[in-house]
């Protein structure tokens, strides 16, 4: 059921908080053996809650834009009194003393958190098998990766184990994994969703989302979760577009007057970087299919040159990681967090420390974000991708004067095998580059289920457009939607 | 390009990270197989880069610079492994 579904459901007293959320978490028992979403399960805490929201309910009072829905959040945003890990050794035993302020703000919504889900050690990844714990598998096939570093949270939405999920994006983990698991996901504007209580990685990069089974529910999740936040500096407020009250009434109802619009008139660029020769032909031919479909609705859709996309994941990655070896530097076995029982000395407790509890990837990542702002490499590395990410904002700001959204693949591969890309970083580097040049300008994106290759595997389809244009996303992905009749169905885990 | 393997040895100090050698020789293999594959970015002209990009339409909002406390001391060192009259206990750092 989705979000609205559910809260109509409440309205009209179908059913109640408490039977829904034991429904969700008996399937989560039942099932999530085969396909390891999540981290944490927090059965008790959301019984709990849930029947607190019934009396409530029972007393006729409000409870809330999301009153009685249950979430799963990724495991590298902090939950208070609940484990948040980020999949790493590193916080294996680490209990936030806080809340996000985008859990502040959904708990106050009403929320139920009923278990945190896995992910690629601290973000860092496309496939979700980086995680410490567990490799999580994608629903649709479980021989197959659920994409990353949000995999937990899109095979949990994909396996029917809550109508809502909640991931972060650095370069594409939120949009890649709605992808390879057929959900939508969607990538902010940078600074539109607080990241306060989100565990860093690239803080220039990243954003918090929601994964959710359909447009609506994606607009009416993103109205709950964004706003304006003092405690991070880089919280943006729209005043163009959004109401000075900048509630969720105005947010919302913004989203849903653009998703009643239609997309006639709407002016759409397709990359030609994005569909060149050796695009998977299955993907290329389901792209195509919806670019038709917009075309009859009244969308003007246009070929573009875009070649800096060819350069932008050399920004990415080396801003990235420089960012992240910045930002993980603070794990030192001191405040919390792993602490070796091997050392002498104070630099063997830090060395010791990190080196025990790591995965390879993470420090694969940090010694190359070392390496491109050491002394004698930064002008070549560092430098040059901060001009090239100006130059990017720049062509993307030029390119939106022209156009209302780009249109392109997700990701340019079907979801691949669990084990085969992961022993070749290229290899799954490359898997962002669709994804990463819309962190780097700092726009929204949206992914959406296109199709389903003949392997029976979900193919994702991205929609881009200018910074706080969000509605003009959820404009052209709601009609889409409509007309493509995805059949997102929950995935058939019983007859795996 | 190459990376040596000294080099790698060099930012795994900095890094505060340690590695045997076979880790330190693949290392350097798989970050000079990334940065070579991002060699043609010399062929991008960043001498046209104006140095701010006009984001008018959106605001940053300052806030005060006002100091809130944490009220919750035993809360926030929960996370601590060893804590000892409210200071975190550490080998000596000064002989």
């Amino acid at each position: 059921m989705s979000i609205v579904d559910i809260k109509k459901g409440y309205a009209k007293k179908c059913f109640n908080v408490k039977e829904i959320v034991q429904e969700y978490l008996k399937r989560i028992e039942l099932l999530d053996g085969k396909i390891n979403t999540f981290v944490t399960i927090c059965s008790d805490t959301a019984i709990k809650e849930a029947e607190e929201i019934d009396k409530r309910l029972s007393r006729g009072e409000d409870i809330g834009l999301l009153g009685g829905i249950p979430i799963a959040v990724q495991d590298n945003i902090c939950t208070k009194g609940i484990k948040t890990t980020c999949s790493s050794k590193v916080l294996e035993d680490f209990v936030p003393p806080y809340d996000a302020t985008v859990i502040e703000k959904t708990k106050a919504a009403g929320a139920i958190i009923i278990g945190k889900t896995n992910m690629d050690e601290f973000g860092m990844g496309s496939s979700t098998e980086t995680s410490a714990f567990k490799i999580t598998k994608n629903p649709w096939d479980i021989c197959k990766v659920p994409g990353g570093s949000s995999g937990g949270s899109a095979a949990a939405l994909a396996a029917g184990f809550a109508p809502l999920t909640i991931g972060s994006d650095t370069g594409g983990s939120i949009r890649q994994s709605a992808s390879f698991c057929g959900a939508v996901g969607l990538k902010p504007t940078y600074g539109m969703v607080s990241r306060y209580g989100l565990i860093a990685f690239a803080s220039s990069l990243e954003q918090i989302g929601p994964i959710t089974r359909s447009v609506q529910d994606s607009a009416y999740a993103y109205s709950v979760m964004q706003g304006y936040d003092r405690n991070d500096s880089m919280s943006i407020i729209d005043k163009k577009n959004i109401s000075n009250d900048n509630s969720f009434k105005s947010r919302y109802s913004l989203y849903q007057e653009a998703m009643l619009k239609g997309v006639k008139g709407l002016r759409i660029g397709l990359p030609k970087e994005c569909f060149q020769v050796n695009l998977n032909s299955e993907i290329r031919e389901s792209i195509e299919n919806s670019i038709r479909i917009l075309e009859v609705m009244g969308a003007k859709v246009d070929e573009v040159s875009l070649p800096i996309l060819d350069s932008s994941l050399f920004a990415y990655y080396i801003i990235s990681s420089a960012e992240a070896s910045s930002n993980l530097a603070r794990y030192d076995g001191i405040r919390y967090g792993y602490r070796t029982e091997c050392f002498e000395n104070i630099d063997e407790l830090i060395v010791n420390s990190r080196t025990e509890s790591f995965g390879k990837e993470v420090k694969r990542r940090i010694i190359l974000g070392t390496y491109v702002i050491s002394s004698g490499n930064y002008d070549a590395y560092y430098k040059k991708a901060i001009k090239l990410r100006q130059k990017i904002k720049h062509v993307f700001h030029n390119t939106f004067e022209t156009y209302d959204l780009l249109l392109m693949p997700t990701s340019p591969v079907l979801p691949f095998g669990i084990g085969e890309k992961i022993d070749d970083p290229l290899e799954m580097y490359l898997s962002d580059i669709y994804t990463a040049v819309v962190n780097i300008a700092g726009v929204p994106a949206i992914s959406i289920p296109s199709g389903i290759s003949k392997a029976g595997l979900p193919i994702g389809l991205q929609l881009i457009s200018k910074q706080a244009m969000e509605h003009n996303l959820f404009q052209s992905a709601y009609a889409l939607e409509r007309e493509l009749d995805f059949k997102s169905n929950v995935v058939n885990l019983e007859q795996l | 390009m190459t990376i040596d393997k000294d080099e790698i040895k060099f930012i795994a100090k900095l890094a505060k990270l340690k590695f045997d050698d076979e880790d330190v020789q693949m290392l350097a293999v798989e970050l000079e197989k990334v940065l070579s594959h991002f060699d043609n970015i010399d062929k991008e002209d960043f001498l046209d880069i104006e140095d701010v990009l006009d984001i008018s339409r959106i605001e940053s909002k300052m806030r005060g610079d006002e100091v809130v406390y944490y009220q919750d001391k035993k809360e926030m060192f929960r996370n601590t492994k060893q804590i000892k009259d409210g200071y975190i206990m550490i080998p000596k750092v000064l002989d």
